[in-house]
């Protein structure tokens, strides 16, 4: 099955850290989550709420061994990409007292060759669970999203595309109507002038 | 009086030399100044039809001159851009943990109208709230943040809209206000308890909270339109949820 999903540089590095298990017996949603939280991922945060929704919407596609599989590459790039940083900005601090603060100055850290890194692993374990995952990098962004099925498309589940905390929620998009203003400015401006012209040339 | 009738004659000659002298600037003009015009007249309607109507009439434009029709992918989903027209129903059960009650809810796909919002103090009547708060969806209503909980669980359910469209009146929404939440399986009624502005860059009214609530969003801009670093959220405390039965097949 192939889903499709988006998600913010800062939720990609929490996403991972949410699969982080120090149990490799997770069967199912609750077992990912208590992990997750385990690993550091606040249930206080949006990331969490974003996760969780995500795996309850999708919980029938995924097998124990899928969240096994999660859990596993989430423990590799964990220990590649994350651990290392953590260790040297909060020493002697376990993953799973972090603050969501903490995380995102972990993730701010981070190089573009170690966001790289992670974008690889989450393309990776989707792979794994059936998850089609491509990135479309920014610096301060990774978006990704799902390739097309057979069918022309994936069905979009209700938290597989993730969008930002805060929405831009004010009068947008005000070029096409500025456009089309002038537009008729203009013709109507053209059409007087046609006609007083031909006015005068039948004089 | 042949002299006078030469001089008239003359006279009349020259006159209309110079009248006809000025047709010819006038229609020499004309020539020249039309074909210009004619473009003003096409480029203008090139402008107007950068406007959105002609977004929407574009796909049948291609079909109907398109050399080589390639049926769109979307040749499924008449109803939601994000989803197949049959795509299956999603469905799961929810726990009360104090009474041990269970009850179905069923998920939205992205773009799906999810949910229909009423405040009628301040004016709101039937807003349609949709999956998601992509651009694209909040065109169509106000859009359920899917880093929230979902409608008729537990915690923070986190509405936003455009200020100048569907929460045009959020801002009449005062302290006490009786807001109702409905959707295809369960019926939620608020009270307004609080008013605050924030940054945009301030996470902690849309993040999980420790109680019921509903929190509804737009941009703020000391009561004008248009975009802003700030919004205006209407915090609402749970009063009542109410389930329905729901179809599941």
């Amino acid at each position: 099955m192939k889903l499709l999903k988006v998600m913010s540089a800062g939720v990609v590095a929490a996403a991972l850290a949410a699969t982080m298990v120090f149990s490799a017996a997770a069967t199912d949603v609750n077992d990912v989550l208590a992990a997750a939280k385990n690993a550091g991922l606040s249930e206080d945060t949006t990331q969490y709420v974003e996760l969780k929704n995500f795996l309850n919407s999708n919980a029938d596609s995924f097998t124990s061994e899928d969240f096994d599989a999660m859990i596993a590459a989430a423990n590799d790039a964990s220990a590649t990409y994350v651990k290392p940083i953590a260790d040297e900005l909060f020493p002697g601090k376990a993953l799973s007292e972090l603050t969501s603060d903490e995380l995102s100055q972990i993730v701010a850290k981070m190089t573009p060759e170690q966001k790289q890194g992670i974008r690889d692993s989450l393309v990776k374990v989707g792979k794994e669970v059936g998850v089609t995952v491509s990135v479309d990098k920014s610096d301060a962004t990774a978006t990704v999203g799902g390739d097309k099925d057979n069918n022309g498309g994936s069905n979009v589940g209700p938290a597989d595309k993730v969008d930002d905390p805060v929405a831009n929620t004010g009068a947008v998009g005000t070029d096409s109507t500025l456009a089309a203003v002038m537009g008729i400015i203009t013709l109507a401006a053209a059409s007087t002038g046609i006609a007083v012209v031909s006015k005068k040339n039948r004089k | 009086m042949s002299e006078r009738t030469s001089a008239k004659g003359k006279s009349h000659e020259t006159h209309t030399h110079k009248s006809s002298s000025s047709n010819q600037v006038l229609r020499t003009i004309t020539f020249v100044l039309t074909p210009f015009l004619m473009l003003i007249i096409f480029c203008s309607l090139g402008f107007i039809f950068l406007s959105k109507p002609a977004a929407k009439i574009q796909p049948y434009a291609h079909m109907a001159f398109a050399q080589n029709i390639v049926r769109p992918d979307t040749s499924l989903r008449t109803v939601n851009k994000y989803r197949d027209d049959d795509a299956p129903l999603l469905t799961d059960t929810v726990k009360n943990e104090e009474t041990e009650e269970e009850h179905t809810i069923i998920y939205p796909y992205y773009g799906d109208f999810y949910a229909t919002l009423n405040c009628e103090a301040a004016g709101m009547n039937d807003i349609p709230v949709y999956c998601g708060t992509a651009n694209d969806v909040l065109e169509n209503g106000a859009g359920w943040y899917n880093g929230s909980e979902f409608i008729g669980v537990e915690g923070n359910v986190v509405i936003a809209g455009h200020n100048h469209t569907y929460f045009y009146n959020l801002p009449n929404c005062d302290v006490g206000d009786k807001v109702t939440l409905e959707t295809s399986y369960c019926k939620l009624t608020y009270e307004v308890s609080e008013r605050v502005v924030f940054h945009q860059s301030d996470v902690s009214l849309v993040s999980p909270q420790k109680d019921d609530r509903l929190t509804m969003y737009t941009c703020w801009n000391n009561g004008k339109l248009g975009m802003s670093e700030y919004r205006l959220a209407i915090i609402c405390k749970l009063v009542e949820r109410e389930w329905k039965e729901v179809q599941t097949e």
